[in-house]
């Protein structure tokens, strides 16, 4: 099992889809921390806490991304990720993430 | 003497069942008031959320002299989403009403900082006002039937 603390391991401010946002970006996060952890291991946990604050478009990127650029099907991902947080202030991004992931499935099978 | 004594004896039941009453009627309606002033804190909350947001969504951030400004939209739009799903949490703890409020907050986010928030050359999006308003208002109506 692999955990990433986010604030600890990759940003306290993460920022943005494209690497033209910020160094901190969704893509970034997700082709060199999420991709990698995700193929290695059989289980990945994804702490979101003690991040200053989340934009829908970092979250999507990073975790909708997974889906959209074909790596893992949403289906896998339920196996194979976990959001955690202990501080309920932050469920709302767990929501969301979950949300993206599931969208993302939807935008693909529509195409 | 005795006549007062004998007099406080006989009214003593009706006496402490008054003040008892008195006790719960105010306790019921000052944890309304309460209540209610939370639900106006959060009103306000949303409309400065919804004036960031309304601004920042009308700043071109591919020209130069709007970039400041909207980065530092952007970091009140995210602080002020995160306190308001924290309060609108607490509210709903507090006061034991089941708000589907993580539902309506997942439409601000995404109306408030999806597409191509914190973008760095995203242009003005006109079209996203209407989102950040209709969404913003839904949980406004939400809170106000609660008030009511």
């Amino acid at each position: 099992m692999k955990l990433i603390k986010i604030a600890v391991d990759y940003s306290d401010t993460p920022l943005g889809r494209y690497p033209a946002d910020g160094n901190f970006n969704g893509q970034r996060f997700r082709e060199e921390f999420l991709v990698p952890a995700l193929k290695a291991e059989d289980k990945t946990v994804v702490d979101i806490d003690d991040v200053e604050g989340y934009g829908s478009s970092f979250l999507d990127e990073a975790f909708g991304g997974l889906v959209r650029e074909g790596h893992f099907s949403s289906k896998d991902l339920k196996q194979k990720l976990q959001i955690q947080c202990q501080n309920s202030d932050y469920s709302i991004y767990a929501n969301l993430i979950w949300k993206y992931i599931n969208e993302a499935r939807a935008k693909k099978k529509s195409a | 003497m005795n006549k007062i004594l004998d007099f406080l004896y006989h009214i003593s039941p009706e006496l402490i069942a008054v003040i008892l009453g008195g006790i719960f009627i105010q306790l019921f309606f000052v944890r309304r008031a309460n209540e209610a002033e939370l639900i106006n804190f959060l009103i306000k909350e949303l409309d400065e959320l919804r004036t960031d947001a309304l601004e920042y969504w009308n700043l071109d951030c591919s020209k130069l002299d709007q970039k400041p400004r909207a980065r530092i939209l952007e970091q009140k739009i995210k602080g002020a989403f995160k306190s308001l799903a924290s309060d609108l949490n607490h509210y709903s703890s507090r006061y034991h009403k089941k708000l589907e409020h993580e539902k309506l907050m997942s439409e601000v986010a995404d109306a408030c900082t999806g597409g191509q928030f914190e973008g760095a050359t995203r242009p003005s999006e006109p079209a996203r006002y209407i989102m950040v308003i209709n969404t913003i208002n839904r949980i406004k109506s939400e809170l106000m039937r609660r008030k009511l």
